[in-house]
């Protein structure tokens, strides 16, 4: 069924949550549903603005800060509702990685009071994020991200990541000859670094450095003088390294070639005894949940945040994070709707609100 | 003072208990959450869980 024929249907807080999953958003080209967010905080009576770099502020009691990514990856999958025997389920990119964790923050700020803050280019190069840090803008009594944990679950772990481009040249030669050209430096260099970070079979993914190439090219060049190699790797870190080890590392088993690393994010691993998360437990449990703490092994903006905030912070948003840039992205209506309460009574018995 | 889901001990807890907090057990060393506080009820906290993605 589409959309509109539901219209009338939805709830305010679900009619934010389609409006804004109806709006294509990929990282770029966040600008409509930025403005889509700042409408509805001024419809209830907040102040809200579109930043230096497209993040929508949008400031009140900081003892609380909601914060989440308005940007989606691409994928063009039709907007729609559908009714099952129990539920309804909002079809649609984004409705999961992160428009749901999105709007049910949105809708939850303004019930409350909280501060709130959409970000931009999350699925990129957290621009976003990096731009409310080193902005200046004061430390929030806590953070909670929004992210896919599932309306009963919070994440309080990511590992890091660390990215680079490894280069090598040599002279070109007959190929019957037996000295490693460029191509084998680098292959080699791979597989050294492979066997360094080579993970016991039983230790969890969580805690392994995951090596991934992402890209390989190579071979002679045009004038024919020289083979040339580039590949783009990547490491995902657990927090038992930081940052600078896994380099170091990586930088130890270099035989020729060189690596320009471009990009890093420190891992982040929260407490599950802080007041936030004690609020989580406790807000899950009185709505009839059982409550899940998660740790995943991908990489988010709350990384960003704890590399620079030590306030307490977990990540928190409805939907299945199975479904992450999948072609089958859907959200449960029912599942948005507790994830809003969780959140209102989690700021409501951070803020005091509840007494 | 309550007792133990995992082992039976005897678990002295604060006065300012809340809800959703967690304790240790000072005998077997179990987490343990609790789930309401008056009277005091401790459930075993939930176990860290690994996932994908973000």
């Amino acid at each position: 069924m589409t959309v509109s024929e539901h219209r009338t249907d939805l709830s305010d807080a679900q009619r934010l949550l389609v409006d804004l999953v109806s709006i294509p958003s990929p990282s770029g080209e966040e600008g409509e549903a930025a403005e889509r967010l700042v409408d509805f905080f001024e419809d209830h009576d907040r102040e809200a603005w579109i930043d230096d770099v497209g993040n929508v502020r949008a400031p009140a009691d900081d003892s609380v800060l909601l914060t989440s990514h308005i940007d989606t990856v691409p994928g063009d999958i039709p907007v729609e509702i559908e009714e099952t025997d129990d539920d309804r389920l909002l079809w649609g990119r984004g409705s999961v990685d992160a428009t749901g964790p999105l709007a049910a923050m949105a809708v939850a700020a303004v019930e409350t009071g909280v501060s709130f803050i959409g970000v931009v280019g999350e699925e990129v190069d957290s621009r976003g994020a990096r731009h409310v840090v080193d902005s200046g803008r004061a430390e929030p009594g806590v953070v909670v991200n929004g992210e896919p944990s599932g309306w009963n679950g919070i994440t309080l772990g990511y590992r890091g990541l660390l990215a680079g481009t490894y280069v090598a040249t040599s002279e070109s030669g007959h190929t019957s000859r037996p000295e490693n050209n460029a191509i084998q430096d680098g292959m080699d260099w791979w597989n050294r670094v492979e066997s360094e970070f080579d993970p016991d079979e039983y230790l969890p993914v969580f805690e392994r450095v995951t090596c991934k190439p992402v890209s390989f090219q190579g071979g002679t060049t045009d004038d024919g003088l020289s083979v040339e190699v580039t590949m783009d790797v990547q490491f995902r870190i657990p927090p038992e390294y930081t940052v600078g080890d896994v380099r170091e590392m990586a930088d130890g088993q270099l035989n020729g070639g060189t690596v320009h690393w471009y990009d890093s994010v420190p891992p982040v691993m929260q407490s599950p005894r802080t007041n936030v998360a004690r609020a989580f437990r406790a807000a899950i449990r009185n709505a009839g949940g059982d409550p899940r703490l998660l740790r995943k092994t991908g990489t988010s903006d709350m990384n960003i945040f704890a590399s620079d905030w030590d306030c307490p912070m977990v990540t928190y948003g409805p939907g299945d994070s199975d479904l992450d840039h999948a072609p089958n992205e859907h959200l449960s209506l029912t599942e948005y709707d507790d994830a809003v309460d969780v959140l209102v009574d989690v700021c409501e018995r951070l803020t005091g609100g509840d007494e | 003072m309550t007792e133990c889901v995992e082992c039976g001990a005897e678990v002295s807890l604060p006065d300012s208990l809340e809800v959703g907090e967690i304790v240790d057990c000072p005998t077997c060393g179990a987490e343990l959450e609790v789930i309401d506080v008056e009277p005091p009820v401790l459930e075993s906290a939930p176990e860290l869980e690994e996932d994908w993605g973000e």
